[in-house]
């Protein structure tokens, strides 16, 4: 099995100008963990629901609420994003995926072919492969 | 492939204990999830996240001047009471598939409402690894550097 036949197509992605309150919005709405930073064509980085929680300010922050706000609209994803992203060709055995995820403990892995983002393969969809096979 | 042929020993906490011991329990077994158990009988279960969350909201008061919490308070106040579990017995595929219809990352194996271990989804991403071949149940381990078929 190949992660083209388990990656979903055309991911969700994010300039990394986006604000992180905007990512965190894009994120809950998709219901995705994580959110592939986009440059023009290139992968630039990912961010995980766990970036933007680290990054989130404390509840017990002493700021206003509007220099919170202000804050919150200048961190960008581009700040807080992981830059080194191990990615896979569409061609690659399922079983490379799982076990670069394994060794890296990471969730997802971006597809990209000729440098371009065509895909992303997460735990779930690896967990998914796993639950449809033949018993 | 069936569960107990993936399943490892469960970390066990008493729901009295401190969410610090759990703290502490969780990193020397080096585990994410911990199963509560009182008089051998399975109350709830945390995730690490369920911890990083309390500990987060105790910080948060401790820099208001509030006293911690994180030293007294006990697992069970944060532990999830509705615990989704599997039969040894029941094949590698059924796990995932209860995993991925509750959002889960970890299920308790119960046998004769004993706990008898816990399968968690970096379990089941090793069999997708190719480490095991899910189909062939009692083969054994293949290595991952041996040639092996196509999943």
């Amino acid at each position: 099995m190949l992660v083209k036949d388990l990656m979903t197509s055309s991911p969700i992605t994010a300039a990394p100008t986006m604000p992180m309150f905007e990512a965190r919005q894009l994120m809950q709405r998709h219901r995705i963990r994580h959110l592939l930073v986009v440059d023009g064509d290139e992968l630039a980085g990912i961010v995980t629901d766990r970036d933007i929680r680290l990054n989130w300010p404390s509840q017990a922050t002493s700021l206003s609420v509007w220099e919170l706000n202000y804050l919150l609209a200048r961190v960008t994803v581009g700040e807080i994003m992981n830059r080194a992203v191990i990615r896979v060709g569409p061609q690659r055995d399922a079983r490379d995926a799982a076990r670069l995820m394994l060794e890296h403990r990471i969730g997802a892995l971006p597809i990209t072919e000729d440098g371009k983002i065509i895909g992303i393969v997460t735990e779930t969809d690896l967990l998914r492969a796993l639950a449809e096979m033949a018993a | 492939m069936n569960v107990r042929d993936v399943m490892r020993r469960a970390a066990t906490i008493h729901p009295a204990e401190t969410v610090r011991n759990a703290i502490q329990l969780a990193r020397t077994r080096g585990v994410r999830h911990l199963v509560i158990v009182e008089n051998g009988k399975i109350c709830g279960i945390v995730a690490d996240r369920d911890v990083k969350e309390a500990v987060a909201r105790a910080a948060a008061r401790e820099e208001l001047g509030e006293p911690s919490l994180l030293t007294r308070l006990p697992v069970e106040a944060i532990m999830t009471r509705d615990v989704i579990t599997i039969h040894p017995a029941e094949p590698v595929q059924m796990a995932a598939r209860r995993m991925l219809d509750h959002q889960i990352s970890a299920l308790p194996v119960v046998e004769n409402e004993q706990l008898v271990g816990i399968v968690a989804e970096s379990d089941l991403l090793g069999i997708v690894a190719g480490a095991m071949v899910p189909d062939r149940a009692g083969s054994g381990r293949e290595r991952l550097d041996q040639p092996s078929g196509r999943l």
